[in-house]
């Protein structure tokens, strides 16, 4: 039994970081909110090779860190889509597709009917609908920019092919992938955090010493924890526990959604009047905390999934 | 990243098994819960554990246990669970005491105390925590002094002492020099509990029973050999069983049988739907505290000390369960606040204090893990009696 990441799997994040740590990501997302193209860091994940990764495991991990810096990459929506379609790579047009997004020649984007806020449709070359058809003619109207740094689409199309998946399980990927990104940026809310109650002073001392700072700080953590727990079950429990996959997927958003909701409120908080301005980060994390909550059926649906899971098990 | 075992740790898994299928008419009904009140059965069934090697695994094999690891004690654990079959009676004993013991004794100690320790024939309990120092415990009062012609002498009170009215014998922290500051002139006794002196004093508590005392000492006398590790080094020994705390911390969920899905079978076709979030996130922070088990052991069998941020899962469990019993009491009506659930909350919220408040959780996890900078302290270098 190992349950911690291995050596293997911190060098991938390592790489990861290194790789995104070239973008001022968190600039960007500021500056799109006013107008300026936002930042796409595709060709980074399509030069470190995630478009085409092993493992659920391997997936979260990435997006944990894209997350972290607030770098859209495509990757949510296009590690969800080929994941639907990994298993039926026999069938045509499934065949006609993967080996160009296992490359990263192609781009999907992974919808849930009814195919608003599609994480990551504008741009997509490949739609994959409800985990079971392949769209490859679509349009996606960009929708919403309250966070510019996860592009959302509203998707519609003519024709699709069918080619026999499983909608549950590209749901609960999708799920646990929208997770990670989220536990990502609460992780990174919480960094900036406790860095800045350590160097800011008042009443003659650190305000991190303060226990009311303190006590808060360390409950984000308790949650960001609870949430990266419930990731690798998710992330095991996909590959060896299939029948456990949806009680672990739906738990692990729920989790995620509530540690960035407090991370990020914390995170703001924290930095007194400075997180209430344009210019510092924090705001930028509180965003993707609203957002996130709501999509691909939002926190409530997650949470009425962990129920009906259990009652069925 | 694996949850399954290895060949070797499927192969003690099917042995374990097998003892437990051929054993279990003689285990006692019920669970032990956290606290028990009529212990022989409990006791004998210790015993058997015990001489089945099922009892302190991680213990070294020269004092009765099987020099194994926790992800062993990790195994035994669950296929109790599995069996629906009770663990050792004194979890306290056998968890903190004695590797205490084993790390801090004599070996005059050690072979005098840990075997009756692991066979349940001698119960041990905790005397750190009195009426005014519980999470401050380095300020304790109760006195030890030097006899003339060697040999202790000890006066004051502890309180909280759970299995005090079952011990044989106690781990106490007693202050031997008050002319230094408070974590300077402590030391650890082990204590008889027959010994002339000592009175233990039930105290109920908020579920009805007492399975916590107070525990008198009045010129209790003590040989030189009731010291364990070094005189006015106690906190040393003091911080090694609150280490050892942690460990049981880590697998708490499997040690007291708990399933994550408990809150909900109770509600199985009876769930009003107001309550559905309510209860998800339950069953999510109940999942958590699972994993994060798993993920904490892992790092206990590659060779790390568990740290302080164990903590973190018991303050999740006893909120998760709070609110569990919440949920289910709500939705079943007043009579379910009678039975088990009014005595589980009950429970739990006095259980918020063992082990560590939250509060003093929150502020060693976000000192250790955070690195967040420490209160200021006026008690630190002064000298305990001009405190
Ligand atoms: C069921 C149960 C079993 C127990 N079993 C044992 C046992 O076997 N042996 C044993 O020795 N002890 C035992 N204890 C005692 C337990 O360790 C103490 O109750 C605990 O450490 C708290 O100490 P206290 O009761 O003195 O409360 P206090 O320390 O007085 O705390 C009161 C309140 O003040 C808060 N507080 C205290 N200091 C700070 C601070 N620095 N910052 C912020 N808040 C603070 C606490 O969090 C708490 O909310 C047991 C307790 C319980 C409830």
């Amino acid at each position: 039994m190992n349950f911690e990441l291995g050596p293997d799997e911190e060098l991938l994040i390592a790489s990861v970081r290194e790789a995104l740590s070239r973008t001022d990501t968190m600039a960007a997302a500021r500056n799109a909110l006013d107008g300026a193209q936002p930042a796409h860091l595709w060709q980074e994940a399509v030069r470190g090779g995630w478009t085409d990764m092993p493992g659920l495991l391997y997936g979260v991990l990435v997006l944990i860190e894209c997350g972290r810096r607030l770098a859209p990459t495509g990757l949510l929506g296009h590690l969800t889509a080929v994941a639907a379609l990994r298993p039926h790579a026999d069938h045509p047009a499934v065949a006609a597709v993967l080996p160009g997004l296992l490359d990263g020649t192609l781009r999907a984007a992974a919808a849930f009917t009814p195919a608003t806020a599609v994480p990551d449709a504008p741009g997509a070359d490949v739609l994959v609908v409800d985990g079971g058809v392949v769209v490859r003619e679509f349009t996606a109207q960009r929708a919403g920019g309250y966070d510019q740094s996860l592009p959302l689409g509203d998707v519609s199309w003519e024709r699709g092919e069918g080619f026999g998946g499983d909608a549950g399980f590209a749901w609960n990927v999708a799920q646990t992938l929208l997770a990670a990104q989220a536990l990502g940026a609460a992780e990174g809310a919480l960094a900036i955090a406790v860095e800045y109650a350590k160097q800011r002073k008042a009443f003659g001392r650190a305000i991190g010493s303060f226990q009311a700072i303190k006590h808060q700080l360390t409950e984000v953590l308790r949650l960001n924890e609870n949430a990266r727990s419930l990731l690798y079950y998710a992330s095991y429990a996909a590959e060896n526990e299939p029948s456990e996959f949806g009680l672990a997927a739906n738990a692990a958003r729920f989790a995620a959604d509530q540690a960035i909701d407090l991370a990020a409120r914390r995170c703001l908080s924290v930095h007194g009047g400075l997180g209430a301005t344009w210019e510092h980060d924090a705001h930028l994390y509180f965003r993707r905390a609203q957002l996130t909550r709501l999509l691909l059926g939002g926190q409530a649906a997650a949470g009425e999934k962990v129920v009906g899971h259990v009652f069925s098990g | 990243m694996d949850l399954s075992d290895s060949a070797p740790l499927a192969a003690y898994r099917a042995k374990i098994r097998q003892w437990l299928a051929e054993n279990r008419d003689h285990a006692p009904i019920g669970k032990p819960g956290l606290h028990v009140t009529d212990i022989e059965p409990f006791r004998a069934w210790q015993k058997l554990l015990a001489q089945a090697g099922l009892v302190g695994v991680t213990w070294p094999a020269e004092y009765g246990g099987q020099g194994l690891g926790m992800i062993e004690q990790a195994v035994i654990n669950s296929e109790l669970h599995r069996a629906g079959l009770p663990g050792a009676l004194d979890i306290i004993g056998v968890g903190n005491l004695a590797p205490t013991v084993i790390a801090h004794g004599t070996s005059w100690q050690k072979d005098r105390h840990l075997r009756p320790l692991l066979q349940g024939d001698e119960i041990w309990c905790q005397l750190f925590s009195e009426p005014a120092a519980g999470s401050d415990v380095a300020g304790i009062r109760t006195r030890a002094i030097r006899g003339e012609g060697g040999g202790w002498r000890l006066n004051g009170q502890k309180v909280w002492t759970t299995n005090a009215q079952h011990a044989a014998f106690g781990l106490l922290l007693a202050r031997t020099d008050p002319s230094v500051p408070k974590h300077r002139g402590l030391t650890v006794f082990i204590v008889p509990m027959t010994a002339a002196g000592v009175e233990v004093r039930p105290l109920r508590q908020l579920t009805g029973i007492a399975a916590f005392n107070e525990v008198f000492l009045d010129d209790v006398m003590l040989g030189d050999e009731a010291v364990l590790g070094s005189v006015d080094d106690g906190w040393t020994v003091a911080m090694t069983c609150l280490m050892y705390e942690r460990f049981n911390l880590l697998t708490m969920l499997d040690q007291i049988g708990w399933q994550p899905s408990m809150f909900a079978e109770p509600l199985r076709h009876k769930l009003p739907p107001h309550l559905e979030q309510r209860l998800a996130s339950v069953i999510v922070d109940m999942l958590a505290v699972r994993y994060s088990g798993h993920r904490a052991l892992s790092k206990v069998a590659n060779g790390e000390v568990p740290g302080p941020e164990a903590g973190l899962g018991k303050i999740t469990l006893v909120d998760a369960a709070i609110r569990g019993a919440q949920v289910v009491t709500e939705a079943l009506g007043p009579s379910a606040l009678d039975g088990e659930w009014g005595y589980l909350l009950a429970e739990m919220q006095g259980l918020r204090s063992g082990g560590g408040t939250d509060e003093i959780l929150l502020t060693t996890i976000g000192e250790r893990v955070l690195g967040l900078p420490a209160e200021p302290r006026l008690d630190k270098e002064r000298a305990f009696n001009e405190l």
